[in-house]
């Protein structure tokens, strides 16, 4: 069975992949939904593709029985679901770029010649009027945005280098940001340093927090701690009950301790789905993301168009050192959670973190019975989806 | 109206590039009848009896003389000089040959125009109050908002692979011009709080088969909410329409089989779930839409009005026409005017291409250059001034476009029939045209009144016989064509379907049981009651004792 990457739509047109077949096959165990699936079932889908290799198939038993759009657009823009969604079944090369619109990543297709109009169906249109699971901005406006997504993102990076001053970084986001801006905060002292800025510079902001449920409680101290202090509020953003409640019943209480994969269920249901819920619709994102933080974060920029979201992601302190955080810090007293004394740098879940002696990697508390490789929870993907561009 | 710009031209030309594509494919062999008939049908493309039928749409019924012209020119060229106004404000050419149709549409988007989703599982055009931007009792002009739909439904991703097709129509005024209770969704612009203006919702109305008046749906949405509701209610249609079922496909099915408070707890639940994570329509892009749709700079133009007078006294076919086909603008000084195209003679609706230019001609001179194309298949001069009505009447006369019987018995709506459809299980046409003859003479129609006669070929209803005061319906009886008559059903506020009479009539014995039906009306009225107010009033039994006799 041949497969064609819908996403090639997204590079260049110059640049189609010469053969639909290069992303090989589903993962093994990838999960199949049926079209009929209700929420509960899609939720359990998603649990068990974040098991079994991050794969959901939707098979179409007809091309024109259009379920399977709106199946897949619910797993992208209600659950969240980032893992790559197969059209299988009976699907025509004209449906190509609804397919990718509606969140498809790639297609099965059982006739290899019929390639040659798959890669011409994906390049036939260069606008779309409407937001889809792909392009979330409203009728036409991504298209302006689009074609100068990469290069705005840029040139808010060239503006952020100029100055060193937090505050006016953060200004400078809020003009550059067309929309809704957010701001995640994890309550380490990197957001906190963010937070400070935020206030400081009075700009509005969504910022909200992501409460796992298995946070320390100096964690959700310092959260109270923090509006307090700044008289303003923090969303706090739950998981999806029914999710834990699959999660649980799968897995169990420690399930995220047995194997990598349940670790990354654990991340997916309690923090990345919610986030991604949350995002939607924003148009930027400003994180605490610093490229001395872990090798996996050296090369992170000031500002990037994140495709999959739709937005600008910025990152305000990413070439700052842990000496200029600190200072900050100190110099502004800006509340900081009470465990990075005794040692916590990074600090999430209480049961997957653990305070670090000086020296070590500061990730090296996290998940640290995993091996160093990409110790990363989710929320800041980067390579494995760069195909992911708007549509 | 609304100008095409870099975006929407670009979005046309790669649309006809890939169907020109499909239609070599399709001329190759390389895609069967099977695999081509979703494709032409999303681009308006229809195979009937003698030839195909390409239906242009006309977003919400407005077009320019400019694009009327070209219209004309595509009669000419590809047709056999003739086009047709069809009931939901569009155009459709009759005898159309596939190799012409990319040309066709490539002709279509010079003047901003095209075929897509005229038909099809999807989002179809959608139609308006015809006298938008003039109408005196207007809210809103609607034709901003369904401008937006009609981007937004654009080859919609998600929404192109419906169960069945699906209808929008939107009203921005007091009375329903634009019968939005027949529709999958109907739109009515309505005010809210504090001055602002926001949507009442309708969900499920319809013809066809099972004819369903629409019911409520959301009592009050804001402007910037309507995407994302529109968006949960086709998304809940597209996941629990019908599939196994042609005819219980429609939304309708649905909303009454589960009933409407089931489905819009389901609308409710997944709008609550989704709109927060989507962005409400931006207020920019809306601005720059209604900047389109601007009122245009009507000077002032006081009316002789001694010499009107004067005319009307002199000439009955102009006072007829004054009467019946000059409707009140927001603009006293100004007149809504309907050309009517149903005389002895004619096919309701049909336009030849010199008609068609015309009535160009007279829009570029008395109307802004602006027209409309309403349901009722005529066409409406929204801008005309007063002052020049009798020149405008002139003008119409030598074209022969002035019968004043604008919604009289003999304004009928009809669907193409056995005459062109391979659906219909009878001809409208000749129907429709022995009526006309019955009721020539215009004295007659205008002493019967408002009367709202509809034809339909078959049960699919294109004719909207379930909604005419008197509806007249094309059944097959045993090889023969027969028809069934309805009475009291109405397209406007008070919406309602009309009661089957009692067994069909042959096609010779329909102008003799609508006469009877005309008489007994005429006998029971009340003092300017009218048809649909009098058999409210007195029911159906005496209409049928007339016409069966007493049992």
């Amino acid at each position: 069975m041949e497969h064609v990457d819908l996403r090639i739509a997204e590079l260049a047109s110059s640049a189609f992949a010469a053969s639909g077949s290069e992303t090989g096959s589903l993962p093994a165990g990838a999960t199949e939904l049926a079209v009929t699936a209700d929420r509960q079932e899609r939720h359990a889908a998603i649990v068990e593709a974040v098991l079994a290799g991050n794969a959901i198939a939707i098979p179409f038993a007809k091309f024109n029985d259009g379920r399977g759009f709106s199946l897949a657009r619910l797993l992208r823009s209600e659950h969240g679901f980032r893992g790559e969604i197969r059209a299988t079944g009976h699907v025509i090369p004209d449906q190509a770029l609804h397919l990718l619109r509606s969140g498809f990543d790639t297609a099965e297709i059982s006739d290899a010649d019929k390639l040659p109009h798959w890669q011409q169906a994906l390049s036939s249109y260069s606008g779309n009027y409407q937001m889809a699971a792909r392009n979330p901005l409203a009728l036409r406006r991504q298209a302006a945005l689009k074609q100068s997504a990469e290069s705005r993102a840029a040139d808010l990076g060239k503006q952020l280098a100029a100055t060193g001053d937090l505050a006016e970084r953060i200004h400078i986001i809020a003009k550059a940001v067309p929309g809704r801006l957010s701001f995640s905060t994890s309550l380490g002292k990197e957001d906190q340093a963010i937070l400070h800025a935020i206030h400081e510079a009075g700009v509005e902001a969504d910022i909200f927090t992501l409460d796992t449920h298995k946070h320390f409680k100096e964690t959700l101290a310092t959260l109270k701690r923090s509006e307090e202090h700044y008289g303003l509020k923090i969303r706090v953003i739950t998981p999806n009950e029914d999710d834990l409640r699959e999660l649980m019943a799968r897995d169990g209480e420690d399930g995220f301790r047995t194997s990598v994969a349940g670790r990354k269920a654990c991340c997916m249901i309690r923090k990345v789905l919610p986030l991604n819920r949350t995002l939607r619709g924003s148009a930027g994102w400003i994180t605490g993301l610093r490229r001395e933080q872990s090798a996996e974060r050296a090369a992170v920029e000031f500002a990037s168009w994140d495709a999959s979201l739709g937005l600008f992601k910025v990152n305000p302190l990413s070439d700052w050192t842990e000496e200029q955080l600190e200072a900050y810090v100190s110099d502004n007293n800006v509340p900081v959670n009470p465990l990075h004394a005794e040692g916590y740098v990074s600090i999430g879940c209480e049961p997957c973190t653990r305070a670090i002696a000086p020296g070590e990697d500061p990730r090296a508390g996290r998940w640290w019975w995993e091996n160093m490789d990409g110790k990363e929870c989710g929320l800041h993907i980067g390579g494995e989806r760069q195909l992911d561009k708007v549509a | 109206m609304y100008r095409y710009d870099e975006f929407d031209r670009t979005f046309l030309i790669d649309r006809n590039r890939e169907f020109r594509n499909q239609v070599e494919r399709r001329l190759k062999g390389e895609l069967t009848e099977d695999q081509f008939k979703p494709l032409r049908l999303m681009n308006g493309l229809y195979l009937q009896l003698h030839a195909y039928m390409l239906r242009v749409a006309i977003p919400y019924g407005a077009l320019t003389a400019r694009q009327l012209r070209q219209l004309a020119m595509i009669a000419r060229r590809w047709d056999k000089g003739f086009g047709h106004w069809t009931t939901r404000q569009n155009i459709q050419f009759n005898w159309i040959k596939l190799v012409d149709v990319p040309d066709i549409l490539e002709a279509l988007a010079e003047v901003d125009m095209h075929a897509i989703q005229t038909s099809g599982n999807c989002i179809r055009n959608v139609t308006a109050d015809p006298y938008a931007g003039a109408a005196a009792d207007e809210v809103e002009d609607p034709r901003i908002w369904a401008e937006i739909l009609r981007q937004w439904s654009t080859n919609h991703p998600e929404f192109t692979f419906l169960p069945r097709k699906f209808k929008f129509a939107i009203t921005g005024a007091l009375e329903d011009r634009a019968a939005i209770a027949f529709h999958d969704i109907g739109i009515r612009i309505v005010g809210g709080p504090n001055g602002t203006v926001g949507f009442k919702i309708f969900v499920g109305g319809g013809q066809g088969r099972t004819p369903y008046v629409a019911q409520e749906m959301k009592a009050f949405l804001k402007p910037e909410e309507l995407l994302s509701y529109l968006e949960a209610m086709l998304r809940v249609y597209n996941l629990h329409g019908r599939r196994d079922n042609l005819y219980k496909a429609r939304i309708k099915i649905l909303v009454n089989a589960i009933g409407i408070d089931a489905y819009r707890a389901q609308v409710e639940e997944e709008w609550e779930r989704t709109r927060q994570e989507d962005i409400d329509l931006p207020a920019e892009e809306v601005a720059r839409i209604r900047s389109h749709f601007t009122p245009p700079d009507l000077e002032a133009r006081p009316l002789d009005a001694a010499a009107f007078a004067k005319r009307r006294a002199e000439d009955a076919g102009f006072d007829r026409w004054v009467r019946r086909n000059v409707i009140g603008h927001k603009n006293p000084d100004y007149a809504i005017v309907s050309i009517a195209f149903k005389e002895p003679g004619r096919p309701p609706g049909d336009a030849s291409a010199e008609e068609m230019e015309r009535v160009a001609d007279a829009a570029d001179r008395f109307s802004r250059s602006e027209l409309r194309i309403t349901y009722t298949q005529n066409v409406i001069l929204p801008h005309v001034a007063r002052a020049d009505l009798i020149a405008l009447y002139d003008e119409l006369k030598e074209a022969g476009l002035v019968a004043g019987n604008t919604d009289l018995i003999t304004d009928i709506i009809a669907c193409p029939g056995l005459d062109y459809c391979n659906l219909a299980n009878a001809r409208s046409i000749p129907i429709a045209e022995a009526i006309t003859d019955r009721f020539a003479d215009p004295e007659r129609a205008e002493q019967v009144g408002d009367l709202r006669l509809n034809i339909s070929g078959c049960i699919n209803a294109c004719g909207h016989h379930h909604a005419g005061h008197i509806g007249i319906l094309g059944v097959d009886k045993k090889g023969t064509e027969h028809y069934q008559i309805t009475l009291g059903g109405s397209p406007d506020n008070d919406a309602s379907v009309g009661d089957i009479l009692g067994p069909s009539f042959p096609a010779e014995g329909v102008p003799d049981a609508i006469d009877t039906i005309i008489d007994t009306y005429l006998a029971q009225r009340n003092d300017g009651e009218t048809f649909l107010a009098t058999y409210r009033r007195i029911g159906a039994t005496p209409f049928k004792e007339t016409l069966y006799g007493t049992r």
